[in-house]
């Protein structure tokens, strides 16, 4: 009945969150606060199953499982979802919930219908398991979660904005926490994302310089593109030159380029080894 | 088991106008009294009673033996208590029974019966009368179970139905948006302009949410610390308000002017030295404050007298379409209490 327990897991996790956005959204559309039990229930449940697909995913390949875009996807909600949890147990801002789960769905159903996202595992060649490589990648993972988590209180904040500017009152403008709410939490995401990067940056820079040839030039055009970017909106927003709604649309935008830069990141992966062949490590960043 | 003789007399807004509600009222001094002439040694005998005293109600919840002669009675004694005419009385109450008591109380407790439909305020009120008639021993078991059960059913109204949401005055409008840029307006540092009393009232909208930095500006600075006083707020003359914008997060504009006093090159200079935080401008005059064309500009949000009216109205429209789904199954709800009353 399973045939393949690890993608039936994230399969599994895909609906439980597409099945807690559309329920939460569907609420708020009806002028109603969602039933949180239900809400968090769907979510966490889709978290556990993702989990645990992830983790059996592993365990088949012996490789941690960002290794095509299917995984980067998957594993970019896993930390998204988890991210968003902490935040709404520590926060309590209204609706992020709501619009986290959007992005999770989003994702996780773009993993699933992205033509080829799911290729065979890639290989590199030369795995002398250096640790520092799987610390760079959960570092990368983590801060783009974290500016996918960006991306959504960002578009909050422009719907936010947007409701107090054309004087709308009712529906969702009145669930939204407030601009100043909004902006403060766009402010330390930015600074934690960067920071992450950074020293993702940083250890895969310092990889390179030791096995030059081992990461194609095209990642890392698109990731030092990616980390240049936020870095300057980090120092713009700094010196208040991008402030308010140019700042919001900034990290959306941002973090739309970052993802459509999955795929050429992605594609410039090396051709898959054979069939019992086991590689150590990966160099992804 | 038979059903309980409850009754209500009572004079609210809907009744009586305000001159007579306010003989009917029953200042805290006075409240022993009533509840004497009830149920005390020479009074009515009532087996339980319940006195619920309000600026827009006044209203006695009881029990009887003998609910044939209590009306004429109730009258006559109130009338006595109050210096009023009987027939003044009789023609400013209203007379309720058995079952529609229970509805009316479920009723006023949601907020449905008050001149502000779905206000919050007469919960605390029905709440603070039953504690007070419960410790005096006045309530028994059909009133403690009657109002016990109002409760549940406003909670459920207000959880279930739209009667509570959205600010329907401009006050209040202004306080809301002032809390959807800020958050927690208590942060904030409110900047007055004149003393019109819409402006007056936004500002204790303002302040009943918390907020404390208050300047005033006014056209002398005697005026001006004449109106900062009650809000123990700064006074300043109107000469320094361009140089306040730029620390000023909620601009509240009631001066009484001919041209307006804010431009669209102050409000865009005091924007950019704001380093990205909003500046909220309330225009509650009439003519305008702020210039028109002072509209739109980015990080500023200006809303005029027309727009918190707007938002008022349409948020009472709101309220009002969800009194009748209130209103119905409030009503079945008293039916299953009067019914578990009666022993049906």
């Amino acid at each position: 009945m399973f045939a393949n327990p690890p993608l039936d897991c994230l399969r599994a996790a895909v609906v439980l969150y597409v099945l807690g956005f559309a329920y939460a959204l569907l609420a708020t559309l009806l002028g109603r606060e969602h039933n949180r039990p239900v809400f968090f229930g769907l979510i966490i449940a889709g978290f556990a199953a993702q989990s645990a697909g992830l983790y059996l995913r592993g365990v088949q390949t012996h490789y941690f499982p960002v290794t095509n875009t299917f995984e980067l996807l998957q594993a970019l909600t896993w930390v998204t979802v988890f991210l968003q949890l902490i935040l709404r147990a520590t926060l309590g801002l209204r609706l992020l919930g709501l619009f986290a789960s959007g992005l999770a769905a989003v994702l996780s159903l773009a993993s699933l219908l992205l033509p080829g996202a799911d290729l065979p595992p890639m290989v590199v060649a030369g795995g002398d398991g250096n640790p520092w490589i799987g610390f760079h990648v959960a570092l990368a993972l983590f801060s783009y979660g974290v500016f996918g988590l960006l991306a959504v209180t960002a578009l909050m904040y422009l719907l936010q904005r947007h409701g107090l500017e054309q004087k709308r009152f009712g529906g969702i403008f009145r669930l939204l926490p407030s601009l100043a709410e909004l902006d403060a939490l766009n402010r330390q995401l930015l600074l934690i994302g960067v920071w992450a990067l950074t020293f993702a940056v940083a250890i895969g820079v310092l990889d390179w310089f030791r096995q030059p040839g081992g990461v194609s030039a095209v990642k890392l055009t698109v990731v030092a593109a990616v980390w240049a970017g936020y870095l300057m909106v980090g120092w713009l927003r700094a010196r208040h030159r991008l402030v308010a709604g140019a700042y919001a649309w900034a990290c959306l935008l941002l973090f739309a380029f970052a993802m459509f830069s999955l795929w050429p990141v992605s594609q410039s992966l090396p051709s898959p080894a054979p069939v019992g062949s086991f590689p150590k490590t990966l160099t992804h960043s | 088991m038979p059903a309980p003789d409850l009754f209500l007399l009572g004079s609210t807004h809907r009744t009586a106008p305000l001159a007579v509600r306010e003989r009917l009222a029953v200042p805290a001094a006075r409240l022993d009294n009533v509840y004497d002439l009830l149920r005390g040694p020479g009074g009515l005998g009532l087996a339980e009673c319940l006195v619920l005293n309000t600026c827009n109600r006044v209203e006695l919840y009881g029990v009887t033996d003998d609910i044939a002669s209590l009306r004429a009675q109730l009258i006559e004694r109130l009338s006595r208590f109050h210096l009023l005419d009987p027939a003044e009385l009789d023609r400013f109450s209203l007379w309720k029974e058995h079952e529609a008591v229970v509805t009316h109380v479920f009723d006023v407790a949601a907020g449905l019966d008050s001149q502000m439909v779905g206000e919050t305020e007469i919960f605390g009120q029905i709440k603070d009368s039953y504690s007070d008639a419960a410790r005096r021993g006045a309530s028994g078991p059909v009133l403690n179970r009657i109002f016990q059960k109002s409760f549940q059913a406003a909670k459920w109204a207000r959880t279930h139905t739209a009667i509570g949401r959205g600010a329907v005055s401009v006050g209040s409008v202004a306080a809301e948006l002032a809390t959807r840029i800020f958050g927690d307006p208590a942060q904030s540092h409110l900047l007055l302009l004149g003393a019109g009393e819409v402006g007056q009232s936004a500002l204790q909208a303002l302040r009943s949410r918390g907020a404390q930095a208050v300047t005033v500006a006014s056209r002398t600075l005697a005026h001006a610390q004449e109106l900062a006083g009650p809000h123990e707020g700064a006074a300043v003359e109107l000469a320094r308000v361009p140089a306040l914008l730029a620390t000023a997060d909620i601009v509240l504009c009631a001066l009484t002017v001919e041209t307006p006093l804010l431009t669209r090159e102050q409000l865009a200079t005091a924007a950019h030295a704001r380093a990205g935080r909003p500046l909220f401008v309330i225009d509650l005059a009439v003519p305008r404050n702020v210039a028109p064309d002072a509209a739109g500009l980015d990080n500023v949000y200006l809303y005029n007298l027309d727009d918190l009216a707007a938002i008022a109205n349409e948020n009472l429209s709101a309220r009002l379409a969800a009194v009748e789904l209130a209103r119905t199954t409030l009503a079945e709800k008293a039916r299953l209490v009067w019914a578990a009353l009666s022993g049906r």
